[in-house]
């Protein structure tokens, strides 16, 4: 008997299944041939599934009252629940196969999974991530809305006789069940009263006025109005909400719970879990209602819609519980010492909404920061965060930027540059890059702006950040390699192109404003006047230069003689140009001669290139120039020479502002600004001891004139190729050393005291300090912050 | 079970506001064809669906076989064969197809005899169900109640939608099934010539219970209709014991009675009747007669 139900619904639906999966087949290869754009084959995928489900649902019980067999079939000897379960077996079962071959139709066929949302600007409002394709999201939560949608279909189906009102009426109420399922996180996260409106409102009425309506045509009419709209309600809210689900599962590591970005009160949850299941009993209730008084509507009938019922109530409750469950479980962390602002906690990824209770946070793992402004500690992301396979994270103001391979398959090498605002979670798709990136970003104008330079392809992005979106809105793709010397403080931006050896103004639009200076034709002049000066036995006209592909720093260039004989010579340009604040000029240095060292540091005036080589050095290898804030003087040190000079480039006139050894560091500045430029840090080499010692100064903008606050010895610093080995407070009255040892070592910059503080790890990362002198503290490969001082060590943040 | 196949006692069932069966009681001995008869949307096929445990009455109780209709549906349904008019057969089926499917719900199914039933009523295997004619899909439906040779047949106006040669034919199977197989049948349907050829007992289904019930003959004899004539016309109504109605033309007074005898007629000629006319009943005028209820001032409606 089994089998003869199981040969029925097989044979009464095997064309739809066919021609429903050739069709996305076909739809696909077309898509493919003609390059759409990838979201439009990820939302192909995804509604086809959906549509899938809904036909196959709204034909399961429907498809006996068209055609008038369920007298027929029900009359059998057989129980409804036999006939039931070989309806519902068979229908899993197809929704699976069809979603494992869509699956192998994602992997197969689709440049780069996972920027559905991303992409697609009406899915990008408010959506705080996209969904990605994985196995999780497939095998979960797709499918579990999937058969959520069909149940609440084969309920629909057995109060209606045709199938297309049955698949368009499963549509608007199943989108209602999905929003009554997600509205914990519509009302903490997204809410908007127009969203449940607009949801609500198809629902009532279709009930309401349909019921009662005579008219044939405004009945079919409103059938058609009322579900299109609520077709289209539901994906929105599909995909939304699939979204937030996706996110919040992603962080359940291995299902575990405790880093749910769902942060929400005893209280809430209580409410919304009393709440949702108020509003799924009503809502399933009115539909069986809405059936169950029509003339000899067989009870065998009415058994299989309860059932349906009992497992879509089932599936509802699951997903409130598995929402509710995790965020019980944060509640138990101490928020305050992770939540730190109301509407913005820069550098870190938080939501937060009316302060708390209503308050959620995402945290993720590995990967902490520290906010510059307040010194608390965040973590922001890790290297499975939302994107498989990524490679590469950035940290920015308060953006991250992820890089990752689009596809894990090969056919494709389409690179993806993600960012992400930290300040509301939300990430966008920037750019697909074809190549392997070589990516240099910078924002300016207040951080409104963001320009990308992607130095393989030479194509300069600007992107305009808006009610903190970025969109981009300017492309220049000019001939040659550029890179960007800087921005100066009218938002201009400086492009030195090594091909022509040209710097190029572009303003705040990336539109160009001049050609400022041709640096190859003064380096051709300088190293010609140098050769017939100081080096008469080559007597070289030199006709060409060959600066570096990507950098114009520290590499070879080559000479040609009259004679047409190539000779190699090495000259040094670097170690980069380094441009004012005002962008009026820009140094850099020239190292004629690597045997003898002999250099020349010239400044030039832009954009008119009067040059100016007044400082002449030589043997000395020179390092950043760091800009006052007043444009016309430059901070320049001479680690041989163990000395910081204060120049001033409106006379040439240079003046020692500090003396003593300089701990040499290749490509860095031996000596660190603070942020507010008041005080000085430089590391040097350790009479005492094996260490280095660390030697504080106050700066005296006014006198110009540097003053040694504290000097300690002994300290192990390590490589500043790793990073800063100091961190500062926000108000700049701490200032805390890394010693890479088990102990730190924290200075009051107010009182010149410094005090150790014991850790009881001995490998661990410095986060961060506060402005109390509270030391933030991550053991490695353990996701935990601690809280650190010279008295206490206490746990503030465990994963 | 007590000799009945059907007991039926006591049943209510109410859809929405509307009482559809009240205090409904009904017994169908073995081995009769028992017509049940009601104007439409009366409640016959309500009642059937109780029986056969597709629907559940909200009070009361009903037995097949002694089994009860709420609890064993399944093993009632696998001993009754069932027509139902409207009953569509999933036409993409051939009919080779449709015997082999419906074949598997039932543990007693006689192939040899299905396939007999087929040939005898001349249906193709290999053709689809839509393409076979309404005469033909009623001997199909035919087949498919009675391949398991069930020990009762249901039909619920089972011939309606037919022509009268069909339905003559369809009939007449019937009865010759019947008669061969000693099978209990019970026919729902309101065309009522077609029941009076087939029926041993009937039972009249009117305002949610049985009003009349009994052997057909017996019904048919026990109720009569007298025409009187009169020389002047009876400025009265005579109101007489037993009377179902009464119906004055001028001189002529038609009364009809149940529990008619010839006693009666003592009666008439001391009302001053000069002729008495027995007139003949077919059950669609015993039908008719019945359902016209008598009013309080015995005025008929």
């Amino acid at each position: 008997m089994l089998k003869a139900l199981l040969w029925k619904e097989w044979r009464e639906t095997r064309m739809f299944f066919i021609l429903m999966t050739a069709g996305v087949l076909i739809l696909s290869l077309i898509l493919k041939a003609i390059e759409q754009s990838n979201n439009i084959l990820d939302l192909l995928y995804v509604t086809t599934w959906v549509i899938f489900a809904v036909l196959l649902a709204a034909s399961q019980f429907t498809v006996e009252s068209e055609s008038g067999t369920s007298d027929f079939i029900m009359s059998r000897p057989v129980h409804w629940f036999k006939i039931w379960i070989i309806k519902t077996l068979y229908g899993v079962s197809a929704i699976i196969l069809f979603g494992l071959y869509q699956i192998i139709l994602i992997y197969l066929l689709l440049p780069s999974p996972g920027d559905l949302v991303s992409t697609v600007n009406i899915f990008l409002k408010n959506t705080p991530t996209s969904i990605t394709p994985s196995a999780p999201f497939i095998g979960i939560i797709l499918l579990t809305l999937i058969l959520c949608l069909y149940f609440t279909g084969c309920i629909v189906s057995t109060f209606l006789k045709s199938s297309l009102k049955a698949a368009l009426v499963t549509f608007v109420v199943s989108g209602f069940l999905y929003c009554i399922m997600l509205s914990s996180s519509l009302l903490l996260n997204y809410t908007s009263s127009n969203y449940i409106f607009w949801i609500i409102f198809p629902a009532l009425f279709f009930v309401i006025f349909l019921k009662h309506q005579s008219n044939v045509y405004l009945k079919r009419a409103s059938y058609w109005v009322l579900s299109i709209g609520g077709t289209l309600f539901w994906l929105i809210f599909a995909v939304k909400g699939t979204s937030l689900l996706m996110l919040k599962l992603d962080s359940m590591s291995s299902w575990g719970r405790k880093n749910s970005p769902f942060i929400l009160s005893p209280s809430n949850d209580l409410f919304i879990i009393l709440l949702n299941s108020f509003l799924i009993s009503a809502i399933l209730t009115s539909i069986f209602a809405f059936g169950i008084n029509r003339k000899n509507f067989p009870d065998t009938w009415k058994s299989i819609s309860s059932f349906n019922q009992l497992f879509i109530f089932t599936i509802c409750i699951s997903a409130i519980l598995l929402e509710a469950i995790p965020a019980q479980e944060h509640v138990k962390l101490s928020l305050s010492e992770i939540v730190i602002s109301k509407n913005r906690s820069a550098g870190i990824p938080l939501l937060v909404k009316n302060n708390p209770p209503y308050m959620r946070a995402k945290v993720s793992r590995q990967y902490f920061t520290v906010n510059k402004n307040t010194g608390e500690v965040h973590s922001v992301g890790n290297g499975k965060f939302m994107f498989e396979g990524f490679r590469n994270i950035s940290i920015e103001s308060n953006w991250a930027f992820y890089s990752c391979p689009a596809l894990r398959w090969g056919i494709y090498y389409k690179w993806g540059l993600w960012a992400e605002d930290l300040t509301t979670n939300r990430q966008y798709l920037l750019m697909t890059i074809n190549n392997s990136p070589d990516i240099r970003s910078e924002w300016f104008d207040r951080g409104s702006r963001l320009i990308i330079l992607d130095r393989h392809s030479n194509k300069k992005t600007l992107f305009l950040v808006k009610n903190g979106k970025p969109k981009k809105i300017q492309e220049e793709d000019s001939p040659g390699t550029s890179s960007l010397l800087g921005i100066d403080i009218n938002n201009k931006l400086y492009f030195f192109n090594s091909t022509n050896g040209i710097i190029t103004c572009y303003n705040h639009d990336l539109i160009k404003e001049y050609d400022s200076y041709a640096v190859r034709d003064k380096m051709m002049e300088i190293i010609s006047d140098y050769f017939q000066n100081k080096d008469s036995n080559h007597n070289m006209n030199i006709t060409s230069i060959d600066f570096d592909k990507y950098t114009a720093v520290g590499r070879d260039g080559r000479l040609k003689s009259k004679a047409n004989k190539n000779v190699q010579y090495v000259f040094y340009l670097g170690p980069e140009f380094s441009l004012s604040p005002d962008g009026k000029y820009l140094i850099y240095f020239l190292r004629l001669n690597s045997k003898t060292s002999e250099s020349e540091c010239g400044w030039v005036s832009l954009p008119d290139g009067t040059y100016n080589k007044e400082i002449q050095l030589r043997n000395v290898h020179p390092n950043r120039y760091n800009w006052l804030p007043d444009t016309g003087k430059v901070l320049r040190t001479y680690p041989r020479e163990n000395k910081v000079d204060l120049i001033d480039l409106k006379n040439g006139i240079s003046k020692t502002i500090i003396k003593g050894n300089l701990y040499k560091v290749q490509n860095k500045s031996p000596i660190k600004w603070s942020h507010n430029r008041k005080f000085i840090l430089t590391y040097s080499l350790s009479e005492t001891s094996n260490g280095r010692t660390v030697n504080l100064y106050r700066f005296n903008s006014d006198t110009l004139t540097c003053t040694l606050v504290s000097s300690k010895a002994g300290f192990r610093i390590g490589n500043f190729e790793l990073g800063d080995p100091e961190k500062w407070s926000q108000d700049y009255s701490q200032l805390v050393f890394d010693t890479y040892s088990d102990d730190i070592w924290r200075m009051d910059l107010n009182k010149g005291n410094w005090s150790k503080i014991n850790t009881p790890f001995k490998d661990f990362r410095l986060l961060g300090i506060n402005n109390k002198g509270e030391v933030y503290i991550s053991p490695f490969r353990e996701t935990k912050i601690y809280r650190v001082t010279e008295t206490d060590s206490k746990l503030i943040y465990e994963r | 079970m007590n000799g009945n196949v059907i007991e039926i006692e006591n049943i209510d069932k109410i859809f929405g506001r509307k009482t559809v069966l009240k205090d409904l009681n009904l017994s169908v001995p073995k081995g009769v064809v028992y017509g049940l008869l009601g104007r439409n949307g009366v409640g016959k096929t309500t009642t059937i669906r109780i029986l056969l445990g597709l629907l559940f009455p909200d009070r009361g109780t009903t037995q097949v076989f002694g089994l009860n209709s709420q609890k064993h549906g399944e093993k009632i349904r696998q001993t009754v064969g069932y027509v139902a008019e409207g009953m569509q057969l999933y036409k993409w089926m051939t009919i080779k197809e449709i015997i082999w499917f419906n074949s598997k719900f039932y543990k007693n199914w006689d192939t040899d005899y299905a396939a007999d039933l087929i040939k005898r009523f001349d249906l193709p295997p290999k053709d689809k169900i839509g393409n076979l004619s309404r005469g033909m899909l009623s001997k199909l439906s035919l087949t498919l109640a009675l391949g398991h040779r069930p020990e009762l047949l249901v039909l619920d106006e089972a011939t309606a939608g037919l022509d009268a040669i069909v339905r003559r034919e369809f009939l007449d199977s019937i009865v010759e099934l019947v008669n061969s197989e000693g099978h209990s049948v019970l026919i729902s349907s309101h065309l009522l010539s077609d029941m009076e050829r087939v029926v041993d007992q009937i039972g009249i289904l009117h305002d949610g219970h049985i009003t009349i019930s009994g052997r057909l003959e017996d019904i048919k004899n026990s109720y009569r209709k007298i025409k009187l004539t009169f020389d002047q016309p009876p400025e009265n109504r005579f109101e007489l014991p037993d009377t179902i109605s009464e119906e004055h033309f001028g001189r002529e007074v038609l009364i009809t009675f149940a529990n008619y005898s010839l006693e009666k007629e003592k009666d008439f000629s001391e009302l001053g009747a000069k002729s008495i006319e027995p007139i003949d009943m077919s059950l669609e005028d015993l039908f008719a007669e019945c359902l016209v209820i008598p009013s309080s001032d015995g005025e008929t409606k």
